[in-house]
């Protein structure tokens, strides 16, 4: 690893940031904070064929640099729609989205998307090192990018694999290439859109550690959707709850717990439980609403 | 408000609008002396020309000259190629032994056929009927061989768990499970003689609508020319969407099927 | 190896067809000829210089209309297919023009535009073109909706996402209609041969038959046959070359 000081710096800061910040209460105006993401009162409206129908409203949310954040909800409650507008692909038609104290206009830099679909996601005619070395064509020269490359598919345990298509590769190897891929933008944000959704439950085991081991190395701060709670709390520093339609964010709950996380451990301790308990009463809560 | 622009979305109005526009531009094109060919009819005279084939009945006899062959043509194609598409599918060495054969043969374009044919059996029907099923067997064969190919071996095991007779597998899971792109390849067998009717009608025998699209460009009528054309490509439309419609009708759900009509 | 061998058999009946017929028949005969004399025949006229001019007339043709025909279908699928408002209101024309059966235009256009190489192209690149066109905005909306967010997210400009994204993505689709648009094409092309343009191969072939000389007709059928077949391995060839690297199940 080229950088292992200086990532070591930045893992110190933001386990430094998480344990200041404790419980983080949104603001819902006022000045914004110049670290991280700010949602303030956030609403999208998009145009069908019945007449507009509005997805998202009033959602507040702050994601501090470094922090794990897990958005749990049913299907239909706007979640995608949400990252959709975190990652810069769509605007928001009221409130303001800003990353690092600037307005998200488009997909902003050092900001990278993972898709669920990673089939389509991936492109089949490329090897694995061509579709991970895409987004970085333009910016390096070769010798710089076949390292960054190299560096990056060795993250998520690949490097063998380099010069073979994605096609024949498993679906959770599938995912790991595009974890890669945005991986070697060195991004500060990883946004993810039910990324172990689409696999089996040992896969999603190994994924989810292999996740948080790269998070701890680099930093980044991720935010990611899933239907499922069990792996918000297990891999989230904070989770948050989307529910209703239009969707909004009636419960947000900081999970305490330590790292490094263990598959088996974690899950049995207390608090694990009882976050599991809050958010699990507070979604039937919604439902029955 | 919203309840016309729903008609308006359903009928495809911007589309016929186009349509519209665009016959009025070429109109008024010729009027204005914006453009000027030889022999480019205006719209209105094509739609005179169309009036006069009409009320004397040369269009119907020509259209049901064409559409008849054509129909000859399609069910002998048919029933040849499904008989030895299914020969082909199910008999390995039989596939071994004429693969070669059979793309060598289908990739004579069937154009190049009508003078070798003209000099066997003259100027006749049965000139037009044989070049169309040359041309048509081959969709038809290709489609019964892969349907027959294709079948899910797994789909055996289903008639085995289920205890089905010999006859009833046949009946039940074999027919059902090639049915499908048999019919796909009837429709393009079906579409492929029309169009080699139609040529052969252009090169030799003087009857159909071919013949009557060359007899107009030969007497310098553009106008009938364009009529015939338009009638033609009408006629082509409807075929394809009665054989899309009754594919699908036989076949529901298929996912053979999908996409446009 | 084996290939060659598989190939070989499948040649059998064609060969065994050929040699029954040789035996069966006479260099003179007036309907089926011996294929002994198509050789002799094909000799001649190869000798008389008129085989290879037509048939490089004819691949002339051919070759610079199906050029045409691609960068035009490519380029006007790709408009239509990413302007959903466009494409419905080209809906009734593309309809028509789809299943106009291609050999009406040949004298529609003939007669408007002559008989020149131009007119000649214009027919054939107006009939093909459509398969090309089709196939083209079917796989623009077959693409998935996230490979043009995956080049956003990752800024790639909009030609790079073009020749990087969009147009691999669309590769396989495009194939599907050139080779549609192949045989079309040929069929085309000999028909304008035969009914206007002066020195293609369809002409010879009309001039023979109108000559009455039999074996010269089997012969250039024979000539136009293998045109076919190598004009349709040859698209085969550059399908699988161009679509080396995507999975199996799009070629």
């Amino acid at each position: 690893m080229t950088n292992s000081a200086g990532t070591a710096a930045a893992t110190h800061q933001s386990a430094g940031g998480r344990e200041e910040l404790g419980i983080t209460h949104v603001p819902a105006s006022g000045r914004a904070p110049a670290d991280g993401y700010l949602l303030q009162e956030v609403g999208v409206t998009l145009p069908t064929a019945k007449g507009p129908l509005s997805i998202l409203r009033d959602v507040n949310l702050h994601v501090p640099q470094g922090q794990i954040l897990g958005i749990v909800g049913r299907s239909g409650t706007g979640k995608t729609t949400l990252l959709r507008v975190l990652g810069g692909l769509l605007r928001p038609t009221t409130g303001r989205a800003m990353v690092d104290g600037v307005e998200i206009t488009g997909p902003p830099e050092q900001v990278v998307t993972v898709f669920q679909d990673y089939a389509s996601a991936l492109l089949p005619w490329r090897s694995l090192e061509r579709n991970v070395a895409l987004p970085l064509e333009r910016r390096m020269g070769r010798p710089e990018r076949n390292e960054r490359v190299r560096e990056a598919l060795a993250m998520v345990g690949l490097e063998s694999r380099a010069k073979d298509y994605p096609w024949r590769l498993s679906g959770g190897m599938q995912q790991r290439v595009q974890i890669a891929r945005a991986l070697a933008l060195r991004p500060r944000v990883l946004l993810m859109d039910e990324p172990f959704g689409a696999l089996d439950a040992m896969t999603k085991a190994t994924l989810q550690d292999q996740l948080l081991t790269v998070q701890r190395e680099t930093g980044a701060t991720i935010i990611f959707i899933t239907h499922d709670i069990e792996e918000a709390i297990y891999l989230g520093d904070r989770v948050a709850l989307i529910a209703g339609s239009p969707g909004h964010i009636p419960l947000e709950i900081t999970t305490d717990l330590d790292r490094p996380r263990n598959q088996v451990e974690t899950r049995e301790l207390a608090r694990y439980l009882e976050v599991r308990h809050q958010l699990h009463a507070a979604l039937a809560a919604e439902h029955n609403k | 408000m919203t309840a016309f622009r729903n008609l308006a979305h359903r009928l495809n109005l911007s589309g016929w609008v186009l349509v519209v526009m665009l016959v009025l531009a070429w109109q008024f094109a010729i009027v204005w002396k914006i453009v000027e060919f030889d022999y480019l009819p205006k719209p209105t005279e094509v739609l005179h020309a169309l009036g006069e084939v009409i009320s004397d009945g040369t269009l119907f006899s020509q259209m049901g000259h064409t559409l008849t062959t054509a129909a000859i043509a399609s069910v002998i194609a048919v029933a040849l190629g499904v008989g030895l598409g299914a020969l082909m599918g199910l008999v390995r060495p039989v596939a071994n032994f004429t693969g070669a054969s059979v793309d060598f043969l289908r990739s004579i374009p069937a154009v190049s056929l009508m003078p070798v044919v003209l000099l066997l059996l003259g100027p006749a029907v049965k000139s037009e009927v044989v070049v169309g099923v040359f041309a048509g067997v081959w969709p038809i064969l290709l489609n019964t061989i892969g349907g027959v190919q294709a079948i899910n071996p797994r789909l055996h095991e289903v008639g085995r768990v289920l205890h089905l007779g010999r006859l009833q597998r046949t009946f039940k899971i074999v027919i059902p499970s090639i049915v499908p792109s048999i019919l796909v390849g009837v429709r393009l067998t079906v579409v492929t003689c029309l169009v080699v009717v139609i040529i052969a009608e252009i090169m030799m025998n003087p009857e159909g609508l071919g013949w009557a699209l060359t007899t107009a460009q030969k007497s310098l009528r553009p106008d009938l020319l364009f009529a015939y054309a338009i009638v033609t490509g009408v006629l082509g439309y409807l075929i394809n969407l009665i054989l899309v419609l009754a594919v699908r009708a036989c076949m529901p759900g298929s996912p053979a099927l999908k996409g446009r009509v | 190896m084996r290939t060659v061998l598989r190939w070989l058999c499948g040649l059998v009946p064609l060969a065994v067809g050929l040699i029954v017929w040789e035996l069966n028949s006479t260099a003179d005969a007036l309907s089926f000829p011996a294929p002994s004399s198509w050789w002799t025949a094909g000799k001649e006229l190869a000798s008389k210089d008129s085989l290879w001019p037509a048939l490089r007339s004819t691949m002339e043709t051919f070759l610079i209309s199906m050029l045409l025909a691609t960068i035009l279908g490519v380029a006007a699928g790709v408009v239509i297919g990413f302007t959903p408002k466009l494409e419905r209101a080209l809906t009734p024309l593309i309809d028509f023009f789809r299943t106009l059966p291609p050999p009406v235009m040949v004298p529609v256009l003939t007669l408007l535009l002559g008989i020149t190489l131009k007119a000649s192209v214009a027919i054939v690149v107006l009939s093909v073109v459509w398969p090309i066109l089709l196939n083209t905005i079917s796989a623009v909306h077959e693409m998935p909706g996230i490979r043009r967010e995956v080049a956003r997210v990752f800024g790639l400009g909009r030609t790079e996402a073009f020749f990087k994204v969009t147009l691999p993505s669309l590769l396989p689709g495009i194939v599907v209609g050139l080779r549609t648009a192949l045989s079309i094409g040929l069929v085309v092309t000999l028909l304008t041969d035969m009914l206007g343009s002066a020195d293609g191969i369809g002409r010879l072939l009309v001039i023979q038959q109108q000559l009455f000389l039999p074996s010269a007709v089997w012969a250039l059928l024979f000539v136009i046959g293998a045109l076919g077949y190598l004009l349709n391995l040859a698209v085969q060839a550059a399908a699988s070359f161009l679509l080396r690297r995507h999975p199996a199940t799009q070629h």
